[in-house]
């Protein structure tokens, strides 16, 4: 069983922000240009109620519509679109077909294989209703068939009313197949109408009347040969880019916009299921060169709240140089996604632990990513160098069995004089390739009644009796 | 033939204790008698009698002033704390702007596993109180310590509200300047040094106030010299000599459950 979807005002639909614009606004068309002339390829919902139909020209669209805004079409961007049209599709089937408008498909679709998923899913009803939810979240417009194959289910799909769909492939128009216009206009100057007439046709008859060609679509259709659609595969790394139909000049429009960005990653990796780690952010302006933002994760994730929330806390710090024209958001390598197994009693302490990475995230998007560390104990016997700070937590311990103070100075200084050692001498000799040390350590505690750290040094020791002692460390 | 009496054995003052549990959940108390006051132990016998629950306050707020560093401050708290770690080995400890001087090895001899304290470096107060604020959102946490000299009572308020809603302890270094300073915070120390030792006075707490810790005392081995408690001593001492179970001890075991004995 085969679902197709057909996405007949995709040019339009495809930019990020078309779905979201007040109504308010002026009609919108997209135009292609053909031989010389520009047809309408989509229009919003407002020109369509004043008559406007794709194909028409431009000019006869103005009729309709005199204040309509135009815009070009732009293939690229409504074939990433459809490329994350497709990683959603693969949440319910392995098997998908998309392809954009061209001369030789009518308009955007997206085709795949649901007889497989049917039980995990829960029926085709519930499948059926949950690709609608799916849909009509991302803000598309449609029409949609079912069918036994891939060519039916798009005949289906082109079928002009639902009752159309309720009747079976028999009752459907001539016109919903995909014949060519030659075809078709002969097939109707002979007097058929419904696709059942030509099906019931002998082979040998349609061959001869209509040529080669009809036959292999019917059989196409009837399921009897293969139907030589090519597959999409997943990408190694989600890379696309969307397509604003004007420019946003405020960081507040953005992230308004970035719901929707987010949103479409979200369905793409749930289909994909897949995780990211790392995800650029790039805002390409007009002339200036485009502002990145990184956006590191703790671990890997799909939670699209997640990162539209580290996102806009990262936009928080960013002021445009330039009105953003188009976004363009480049992954890592995409990672399984792998759930852990859930402990059969309800763990509230586990379920917190869960979120640390997401706080930490947000901690980091808002204050830096250097702004939180964890200390590493290091294998040295230089106290300068024994602790180290990194990003991320040590795997690695190293225990010293000597006191050592909490709060180390940069410099030594000289100790007060009042000294009552507590504790010493610890020996320290060595790091003779670079900075060479040789000192005796106490702890000593002061007349303040602090706990000091003093060493005497003893590779410049001034020739005297009396020891000199400098303050290095703090016993916090 | 034994449960009988179990069962009639004062049921009312049973109804009772269990009326009571179910009200406590809803922090409903007999005014007869005291709440029992979530704490940490501190590591501190002496100290632990003198706090209220017996320890740092769980959910609460607690300031530690001290007038400079090397009191030995940070070392008397990580006491306690690394005992709440191994408690609880999932959860972390955050410092918030630590002193960017804080040595690693230190934290390892205090207990402490570096790989479970992230350090959170802020720029202002306001930060500092909004990083609690979201990690205690996360509830992966046994503590936070804060270095903050400069907050109000807003801030404290709601360091207090995270405090609660983490239900972990939050502690705050502070200079001992600001004990003049009114705090809604639910326990503070002072850490003070004298001639004789270190000094920790209770300025303020659940309950009377006021008690003074003097003579702690810096040890050989480690930062702090604490007495062992008597009880731990006992076992210890009883330990070390009976590996194997005297015959003669085994009586005294077996009185208190009597009904195996019976049994046989």
């Amino acid at each position: 069983m085969w679902l197709a979807l057909r996405l007949p005002h995709w040019a339009l639909d495809s930019r990020a922000d078309a779905r979201d614009r007040p109504p308010v606004t002026n009609p919108t068309l997209v135009v292609a240009e053909q031989r010389g002339r520009r047809h309408v390829v989509a229009a919003d919902a407002c020109a369509l109620e004043q008559g406007v139909r794709r194909g028409m020209l431009l000019a006869d669209a103005r009729m309709h519509v005199p204040e309509a805004v135009v815009l070009a079409r732009h293939i690229a961007g409504e074939g990433a679109a459809l490329e994350r049209l497709g990683g959603w599709a693969w949440h319910y089937s392995s098997q998908v077909h998309i392809a954009r408008a061209s001369d030789r498909v009518e308009c955007a679709r997206v085709v795949f294989e649901i007889g497989a998923s049917l039980r995990l899913f829960g029926g085709r009803q519930r499948l059926l209703e949950r690709v609608r939810a799916d849909l009509d979240r991302m803000g598309y417009r449609y029409t949609l068939g079912v069918g036994d194959s891939p060519h039916a289910a798009l005949a289906f799909a082109r079928a002009p009313s639902p009752k159309h769909r309720a009747q079976g492939l028999a009752r459907l128009p001539l016109a919903c197949l995909d014949l060519d216009a030659q075809t078709t206009l002969s097939l109707k100057a002979s007097g058929l109408r419904l696709a059942g007439e030509l099906l019931a046709l002998p082979p040998s008859t349609l061959v001869r009347r209509y040529g080669k060609p009809t036959l292999d679509a019917l059989e196409c259709l009837r399921g009897r040969r293969p139907h030589g659609l090519d597959f999409y595969t997943l990408p190694q790394r989600y890379g696309t880019r969307h397509e604003l139909t004007g420019a946003v000049e405020t960081t507040q429009g953005l992230v308004f916009l970035l719901r929707r960005v987010f949103a479409e990653l979200a369905a793409f990796l749930q289909g994909a299921d897949a995780t990211i780690q790392t995800l650029q952010l790039k805002l390409i302006h007009d002339d200036l060169p485009p502002t990145r933002l990184l956006l590191r994760l703790a671990s890997p994730s799909r939670d699209a709240d997640h990162l539209e929330r580290v996102a806009n806390e990262r936009l928080a710090r960013v002021t445009l140089a330039a009105p953003v024209l188009e976004i363009a958001l480049a992954s890592d390598r995409l990672r399984r996604f792998e759930q852990d197994q859930d402990s059969l009693w309800r763990d509230p302490d586990h379920a917190g632990i869960e979120q640390w990475p997401a706080v930490l995230d947000r901690l980091r998007a808002r204050l830096g990513h250097e702004a939180v560390g964890w200390l590493h104990d290091v294998d040295d016997h230089r106290p300068e160098q024994a602790s180290a700070r990194h990003d991320r937590p040590a795997t690695r311990h190293t225990a010293t069995p000597a006191p050592r103070p909490m709060w180390l100075l940069d410099v030594p200084e000289r100790a007060p004089a009042e000294l009552t050692l507590i504790a010493g001498p610890e020996r320290i000799e060595t790091g003779w390739w670079e900075h060479s040390i040789r000192r005796d350590y106490f702890r000593a505690r002061d007349g303040q009644g602090r706990l000091l750290w003093v060493y005497r040094d003893l590779a410049h020791a001034p020739s005297g009796d009396t020891p000199v002692y400098y303050m290095h460390g703090l016993f916090g | 033939m034994n449960k009988q009496p179990i069962d009639n054995v004062d049921p009312h003052g049973q109804r009772l204790a269990a009326h009571e549990t179910f009200w406590q959940r809803f922090g409903v108390h007999r005014a007869t008698r005291q709440a029992e006051l979530p704490a940490m132990a501190t590591g501190s016998p002496t100290l632990d009698r003198q706090l209220p629950g017996g320890g740092y306050p769980i959910g609460a707020v607690t300031e530690l002033l001290c007038n400079n560093a090397g009191l030995g401050e940070l070392s008397l708290l990580l006491h306690g704390l690394a005992r709440r770690m191994r408690e609880q080995p999932k959860r972390q400890l955050a410092f918030i702007a630590p002193p960017p001087t804080l040595q690693a090895p230190a934290l390892t001899q205090a207990g402490i596993d570096c790989a479970r304290v992230p350090l959170v470096a802020c720029r202002n107060e306001s930060e500092k109180v909004w990083c609690v604020e979201q990690m205690a959102r996360a509830n992966a946490f046994a503590g936070f310590v804060v270095w903050a000299d400069r907050l109000d009572t807003t801030a404290l308020r709601r360091l207090q509200l995270a405090a609660e809603k983490a239900a972990c302890p939050v502690f705050v270094y502070r200079h001992i300047r600001a004990a003049a300073e009114r705090s809604p915070a639910a326990l503070r120390l002072a850490i003070t040094a004298s001639g004789g030792g270190q000094r920790i006075e209770i300025l303020k707490c659940r309950g009377p106030a006021g008690a003074r810790i003097a003579g702690l005392r810096p040890g050989v081995e480690r930062v702090w010299q604490f007495e062992t408690p008597r009880a731990e001593l006992a076992a210890l001492r009883a330990g070390a000599s009976n590996d194997i179970p005297q015959p003669d001890r085994v009586p005294h075991v077996a009185r208190s459950s009597s009904s195996p004995l019976g049994a046989r």
